[in-house]
């Protein structure tokens, strides 16, 4: 069963990430967020209690909701100018992506003991995009989405080599301090395009 | 009661009280610098571990706090490292209302503070890079204030902190395995690789500081310099930690020429940057990276005398920069620019903060008499032992931040007609900038004032110091 659910949560995260990474409209961008973090929680569940994975589903809802909130009243699209043309390209570079993943994670996978496959691929998928994102942003929202996706990824894999409650409360307040911050920065920049 | 309780909790507390009363600049400034100097006063005082008497009534000051399971806990040999980071917080925000830094430096100032000695604190010390963050996130809003278009160099200084994280959690878990004699030698590799890509975020090593000139340009100087001084401080002692914790660590001479090698890049290419810059805020910072990079160069000489120089360089870096930033902040409120081609003739117009404007930049060239000197002295002559090349490349680099201060001094005197001179410092700037002047000087021609309370800070770190 647990088998099943980590497969799910590997097909969601890549669908997920994927989805933050090429969609142009926030309120998919965010959708997308807020979604992926059920997947994470099922990959964490797998080395933490269920009850304290939940909390990631939980963090991440908040996170969600803080910076779609923000963003209310704002144009759907961030279309940028840095952002390289075409959905095609960004495809292409997501598949490379995805590609080195599947190509390094049976290394990866012996860094870190007991840890199952399912959880390699689920992380590297999330650090991969999500890097793949920050290098391709000036935006705001974009660049917290994708510090968000990044440290999702690297809490699959440091869930296995620590179940810290302090560990856990202290990410909790880091993804929470990154929404705040993204949702502050959001509005400092509509205010300073008024201004 | 705890020692946390005092150094991080009370802090952390008043930090948050003062930003419900933010709109009152000077007051939160000068609440703020009190309690940093009570605080500074309490570490220098206060034994911690031992009975204090106070007349009839007798309590302890605990070293350890229990917060779910780990630890916060401040030692007797930790109060030099209180001291130092209280006092330039007291000096920071004592100067705000004189370098119009805005409302939200003295609240989150004090609150980064607090957390800067919890990320010294915490047990196990790899835990400081979630703190850590945490200030990072904290620095954000004195970064980019309301109202004011997000820079470029605020998001890439969130994005390289934050990357540098989870970096340095996986590398503690990986040293301990290491240190257990757990783990194969692949293992310690890949250690030692994590930790390198930690610590070049975390300190903003080559090729990595792009934020720095970013924020020193798009930010106020001031805060930006109060950014530039505390969080790396903070990296570099938890990088002290790293070494005195793991002694397969300390033992690994790789790590030693890639520490020269990177320190000799930074300093060169934060000199040589220097010489060209235009905006004196881009000056500062690649002045911060030259001193970062002259800090990983200390470390490089090894226990002992390395960990020595790295002591004795952090309070002139301290004063350098502060005086700086400080003196960036006077000019650019009273021209509303820092770019050279503006301030033409500032010399006629602000004496005091043209002098000290020089007077900074020297002093973190390493010139004689200034408080850069010593330490740099000291840190030379360990390299020239060592690999005379190295030595000189260094000496290179300094003489690119000399070349820019000399720029800036012939800019700041240049005159096309001739113009009546005139102090344009009020009076409150002018005893802030007389006192960080006064401090490159003394500091420079009277080292062994502060030198010994500087090698203290040795204390916590038993495996390093001499």
């Amino acid at each position: 069963m647990s088998g099943i659910a980590g497969i799910a949560a590997v097909i969601l995260l890549g669908v997920t990430a994927l989805t933050l990474f090429l969609s142009q409209d926030w309120r998919v961008s965010v959708a997308a967020l807020a979604v992926q973090y059920a997947g994470v929680a099922v990959l964490v569940g797998m080395s933490w209690p269920v009850a304290l994975a939940v909390v990631k589903v939980v963090v991440g809802w908040m996170a969600a909701a803080a910076l779609g909130l923000t963003q209310i009243g704002q144009p759907f699209g961030m279309e940028e100018r840095s952002w390289p043309g075409g959905r095609i390209f960004r495809s292409v570079a997501a598949s490379l992506v995805l590609l080195v993943i599947l190509t390094i994670s049976p290394g990866v996978s012996a860094w870190f003991p007991g840890v199952r496959n399912v959880q390699v691929i689920g992380g590297l998928i999330l650090i991969g995009m999500g890097l793949l994102h920050l290098g391709m942003t000036a935006r705001p929202l974009r660049v917290i989405l994708g510090l968000l996706t990044v440290l999702s990824g690297f809490e699959i894999f440091y869930a296995v080599v620590e179940t810290s409650v302090l560990v856990a409360g202290l990410l909790v307040v880091v993804t929470l301090g990154l929404a705040l911050v993204g949702a502050y920065l959001l509005t400092a920049t509509v205010e300073g395009e008024q201004a | 009661m705890s020692a946390a309780l005092i150094w991080i909790f009370f802090p952390f507390v008043t930090a948050a009280g003062l930003w419900l009363i933010n709109k009152r600049e000077s007051l939160t400034a000068r609440i703020a610098a009190g309690v940093s100097l009570l605080l500074a006063w309490l570490a220098w005082q206060l034994p911690i571990g031992a009975r204090i008497d106070f007349g009839l009534f007798r309590t302890s000051i605990n070293e350890t706090f229990a917060v779910f399971g780990r630890q916060l806990t401040i030692t007797q040999a930790d109060t030099p490292v209180l001291i130092l980071v209280y006092l330039i917080a007291a000096g920071w925000f004592f100067a705000i209302p004189f370098a119009g830094a805005g409302p939200q430096l003295a609240p989150l100032g004090l609150g980064i503070t607090a957390l800067l000695v919890a990320a010294l604190a915490v047990q196990p010390f790899l835990y400081a890079a979630l703190i850590l963050e945490i200030a990072v996130l904290l620095s954000i809003p004195m970064l980019s204030p309301p109202g004011k278009p997000v820079g470029r160099g605020a998001l890439r200084y969130l994005i390289m902190q934050t990357l540098a994280m989870p970096f340095i959690l996986f590398t503690g878990w990986m040293l301990t395995g290491v240190e257990a004699g757990q783990a194969a030698v692949s293992q310690a590799k890949q250690a030692g690789v994590l930790l390198g890509l930690g610590f070049a975020f975390l300190l903003a090593v080559f090729p990595f500081y792009a934020w720095i000139p970013l924020i020193s340009e798009e930010s106020h100087p001031y805060v930006a310099g109060f950014i530039l001084v505390m969080m790396p401080m903070a990296g570099l002692f938890l990088g002290l930690d790293f070494l005195d914790n793991f002694a397969w660590l300390r033992e690994t001479v790789t790590l030693y020429t890639s520490l020269q090698i990177t320190g000799v890049v930074m300093v060169l290419t934060g000199g040589i940057w220097a010489a060209f810059q235009n905006h004196l805020g881009r000056v500062m910072g690649y002045a911060a990276i030259m001193e970062t990079g002259l800090a990983l160069l200390a470390v490089s000489l090894g226990a002992g005398l390395g960990a020595q120089v790295f002591a004795l360089l952090l309070l002139p870096r301290a004063i350098g920069l502060g005086c700086l930033a400080l003196t960036l902040a006077v000019i650019h409120n009273e021209t509303g620019t820092l770019h050279l081609d503006n301030l033409r003739g500032l010399a006629y117009r602000l004496p005091l903060a043209a002098s000290a404007l020089l007077l900074s930049l020297l002093s973190l060239s390493g010139l004689p008499l200034l408080a850069g000197f010593p330490a740099r002295f000291a840190l030379l002559e360990g390299l020239a032992q060592q690999s005379l090349p190295t030595a000189l490349w260094v000496v290179l680099g300094t003489l690119g931040l000399l070349m820019a201060g000399l720029r800036a001094m012939a800019s700041a005197i240049w005159r096309e007609e001739p113009v009546a001179a005139q102090v344009g410092e009020s009076a409150g700037q002018i005893v802030v900038l007389g006192i960080g002047a006064l401090a490159l000087l003394v500091v420079g021609i009277w080292p062994q004032l502060t030198s010994p309370s500087m090698l203290d800070l040795l204390s916590a770190y038993v495996h390093l110091a001499p």
